[in-house]
């Protein structure tokens, strides 16, 4: 198959691409393989350089705690800066973590206030620092999507089939084994269970088995966590899938019956279809531009998160593992007195920097690091969200040349009031089972901390800002939406999953479509 | 354009700087001095004294005239000048000799390094002498630079005197401490004066920090950048301290402080020379970050991170963690705190002082670190090896202190 990737141009062969799939992330990836495999041309662009991402440090968290190479890891070649105490996930302050954002704001010209916004150029996007939770989403509400839970269940099949679970959360750290021990039995309205993670168990795809060796947050050297990117060879091997980096798409533009892509730096190109899966914060900003829905509040949906440190006594002072899982170990739901659901991971502490809970304490430093080390291996942290009603985020994009993406994050006293509610009621049933919450450690996180932003389109909406059942962005036919931006709800669950699985379903309808010559 | 240039005093606190600025920028360097010592590679060197006229040699044959310079900073302190029976001395009589033969020679330009006390009723000598010799630049391409307070580099001259004199005394008794200095960095000195080279200004021109700072505010600054101290101020009458300079003069083992620069310093008056400056294309950076560029300001942080790391870890602190202590503060832009001395020799004291609020500057910087000792090996092998007894003592201890740390300000 040719085509010219080139618009207006006189050569031969001046057909639009078939399909044009923007980013590279999980939902690009996801809607890319259905597509491919009913052998339709594709080309994906994602605007990701050359530029290497950190490498993973390799070894085991033992000997990188004992290590001279401990400080150049954790902290790069940027020194870390005296500061305030920061309320940020210690996933988030890692040099990789640094580097898969780097860029981001600055291209899209986005700021936020009372937001915290993270969006990756990266091959791979924002799975490249996955905590990678993925379970499905429970029927209730999986209802308001087209074709229902029951499309949706095949499509949690395939991604997952395709994607890999079930490691990671296989050897639990022991303060969280007490507490499963624990919990076995009781029906109290908290539902405990092990971390569905898309962590592989055994070596497949060129990957290997999780080693447990409690890197995670630093990069998995043997991939065993999932990846977006580990799925760009797989799918170049297929004739009728071209990918190509660098290619950051500033606009897209109606052309004809297809759409015209306006790319920083290089020629535009033409496309008959164009599958819109930048992340949700650029997806949107595209989306608006086409429509033309300048200066206008748009609803961002994210759960409002918290988190709450534990204590299971009996581990006090235990050494540190020389192993460990530092993604989820066990996740959990809550449903309130008031039917208000919420949900959430419970993670072992043994492989964060003492910092995390040291630098809150009013002991002295010497102290409290002391004091910390000790009651790290004893230490159960829990983060757990609402849904994404109780958000009250909105994001615009500007008028005039500047065409600044602004979110305005917000997080209404009533649901600061519902996340403190469900950490006391958390805190009272983990003390039933043994983990005691550590006094003044419930911390309400700044709204979009959790990184779930969806719902700015919403398959089903009616209005200009929504998309139908195959994500096709109202009124502009031929553009469909397939990441976050889509999602009709967002509850308190992991949403990465559910967005690979709804991208999967578009994909494969628009393939089904295909074959059947439409 | 000037390919050529020479220095008077070449080897002294400002004219080593001019002299390398000048080679760096491509220049050709002729160092008029009375010894060949001290001088910066590449420039060459002509024996001479003040009251010499320009050595047959110093002038730079493959170079016209026209397109030589000759910068003036050369001051004979022994033989001030202005006493009631002569009129500037050798001082004065020694440049005109200079200034003579660069006539006769057409040399292009002549700047004349002059102070921001340059006056015809200065208090001292020093300035009453440099504003006569200013009155004998009549000829086009002669300019002199009126010069604020100079800091950085290799402290020398009046700079090495403040500097030594934050550092030593607990105290500093000052004449008029609120009265404004306009500070300067010796690097920014030499790049205005090259840059006054190659310009048509005359008369004079002012090289100085547009917006002066209190005297104080200037060596409390210096205090804490470089030795990372506060340094409490009294102020005292000018006659006093007078008597105090005719003291130090005579006891020994203590930093004499001289007559004439206690006056030069009482008696300076305000420079405008915003235009000047932007005439001459240049910004002045703050005073404290001319500090920082300093290895006076690296050695504070080491210092400051010896205390509070030594607090942390209960041991003194390897050179690595020190150096990394060091390397975070300079990448935050900032300096070292202004703290007491007795933390730093008793660095354990820092439990008393430790703040309870997290947003003092102090206890960011003891969070700092706590976060460089727990990911350097001396730190994990100290965690690993703290037990029971240790964390008990711990607790004992923060309880004695708690009082006094409630009670603490900041």
């Amino acid at each position: 198959m040719r085509w010219c990737y080139r618009c207006g141009c006189s050569g031969v062969a001046d057909v639009p691409v078939p399909i044009v799939i923007i980013g590279s992330g999980p939902a690009g990836i996801s809607a890319a393989w259905p597509l491919v495999e009913a052998g339709l041309p594709v080309l994906m662009l994602d605007a990701s350089d050359a530029t290497p991402l950190p490498a993973a440090p390799g070894g085991t968290i033992g000997e990188m705690r004992r290590g001279p190479d401990r400080a150049r890891i954790m902290f790069g070649d940027q020194p870390p800066l005296p500061g305030p105490v920061e309320n940020r996930s210690p996933k988030l302050a890692t040099v990789l973590a640094r580097a898969v954002g780097a860029g981001f704001h600055d291209r899209l010209g986005l700021s936020a206030d009372g937001f915290f916004s993270l969006g990756s150029l990266a091959q791979g996007g924002l799975t490249n620092i996955w905590g990678a939770m993925a379970s499905p989403w429970d029927d209730a509400d999986l209802a308001p999507f087209p074709g229902g839970a029951i499309a949706m269940r095949t499509a949690y099949q395939r991604v997952s089939a395709r994607i890999g679970l079930g490691g990671g959360a296989t050897d639990l750290a022991a303060p969280i084994r007490t507490l499963l021990r624990r919990h076995a039995g009781r029906d109290d309205g908290l539902d405990l269970s092990i971390a569905s993670n898309a962590v592989l168990a055994n070596a497949r795809d060129g990957r290997e088995g999780c080693s447990h060796c409690g890197l995670c947050l630093w990069g998995c050297d043997r991939r065993s966590i999932y990846n977006a990117a580990y799925e760009l060879p797989a799918l170049q091997r297929h004739a009728n899938f071209t990918y190509r980096r660098g290619q950051y798409v500033r606009e897209i533009l109606p052309d004809g019956a297809g759409h015209r892509l306006i790319i920083d730096g290089a020629e535009p190109i033409c496309a008959a279809r164009v599958i819109l899966a930048a992340g949700t914060i650029t997806t949107t900003a595209l989306a608006l531009r086409r429509l033309g829905a300048f200066d206008e509040d748009v609803p961002l949906l994210s759960n409002p998160l918290a988190a709450l440190a534990t204590l299971v006594p009996g581990q006090i002072g235990a050494a540190l593992p020389e192993r460990s899982f530092s993604l989820a170990q066990l996740q959990f739901g809550l449903t309130m007195a008031d039917q208000v659901r919420s949900a959430g991971t419970l993670y072992a502490a043994d492989t964060l920097p003492l910092s995390v809970i040291a630098d809150r304490l009013p002991l002295s430093r010497p102290l409290a690091l002391r004091f910390v080390r000790a009651l790290m291996p004893a230490l159960v942290l829990a983060t757990f969200f609402l849904p994404g009603s109780f958000s009250r985020n909105r994001i615009r994009l500007a008028s005039g040349s500047t065409r600044r993406v602004t979110i305005q994050g917000e997080q209404p006293p009533e649901t600061r009031a519902a996340l403190r509610k469900v950490g006391r009621q958390l805190g009272k049933k983990l003390r039933q089972r043994g983990a005691y919450a550590l006094p003044g450690s419930l911390t309400v996180a700044e709204p979009g901390t959790d990184i779930h932003y969806a719902g700015t389109l919403p398959m089903g909406a009616t209005g200009r800002f929504g998309c139908g059942p195959d994500g096709t962005l109202n009124n502009c036919p031929n553009l469909h939406i397939v990441d976050g931006a889509c999602l009709p709800v967002l509850p308190a669950q992991h949403c990465t999953l559910t967005i690979m699985a709804n991208a999967d379903r578009i994909g494969r309808e628009l393939a089904a479509r295909w074959v059947a010559g439409g | 354009m000037i390919r050529h240039i020479i220095v008077t005093g070449g080897s002294g606190y400002i004219g080593r700087c001019v002299a390398e600025a000048a080679l760096a920028r491509g220049c050709s360097v002729t160092i008029l001095s009375r010894r060949a010592t001290g001088l910066p590679q590449g420039a060459t060197h002509q024996a001479w004294a003040l009251g010499d006229k320009l050595p047959e040699g110093s002038l730079n044959p493959a170079v016209k005239a026209s397109e030589q310079a000759i910068i003036h900073l050369a001051h004979d302190w022994g033989n001030p000048g202005m006493t009631a029976d002569d009129e500037g001395g050798l001082n004065r009589s020694g440049t005109g000799a200079l200034l003579a033969s660069s006539r006769l020679h057409g040399v292009g330009r002549f700047v004349f390094v002059s102070s921001q006390s340059a006056r015809a009723d200065a208090e001292n000598i020093y300035g009453r002498v440099k504003y006569a010799i200013e009155q004998d630049l009549d000829h086009p391409g002669e300019v002199a630079a009126r010069v604020g307070l100079v800091y950085g580099g290799p402290p020398q001259a009046l700079f090495a005197l403040l500097v030594k004199l934050t550092g030593d005394l607990p105290l500093l008794p000052m004449i008029d401490p609120w009265r404004d200095v306009q500070p300067i960095h010796v690097k920014e000195v030499a790049e205005g004066l090259l840059r006054l080279v190659d310009h048509t200004a005359t008369g004079w021109m002012g090289l100085a920090m547009p917006v002066g700072i209190s005297f104080k505010d200037f060596l409390q600054t210096l205090a804490r950048e470089f030795h990372g101290k506060s340094l409490p101020i009294i102020p005292i009458p000018l006659g006093l301290a007078l008597l105090g300079c005719a003291v130090t003069a005579r006891i020994r083992f203590i930093p004499t402080v001289d007559r004439e620069r206690v006056l030069g310093l009482a008696g300076v008056r305000a420079l405008a020379c915003a235009d000047h400056l932007e005439a001459l294309g240049m910004t002045i950076m703050p005073l404290e970050i001319g500090l920082r560029r300093e290895p006076g300001s690296r050695r504070a942080a080491l210092a400051e991170g010896r205390a509070l790391l030594a607090y942390v870890l209960g041991a003194p602190p390897q050179k690595m963690l020190l150096r990394r202590y060091a390397a975070s503060i300079a990448a935050a832009n900032q300096g070292a705190l202004a703290m007491s001395g007795v933390f730093r020799r008793f660095p354990s004291l820092l439990r008393l002082a430790e703040p309870l609020r997290d947003r003092s500057p102090l206890a960011q910087r003891l969070r700092l670190a706590a976060t460089l000792v727990e990911t350097s090996p001396q730190g994990e092998a100290m965690l690993a090896a703290s037990n029971i007894a240790t964390l008990c003592v711990g607790f004992v201890l923060d309880a004695v202190v708690l009082p006094l740390r409630l009670f603490r300000r900041g």
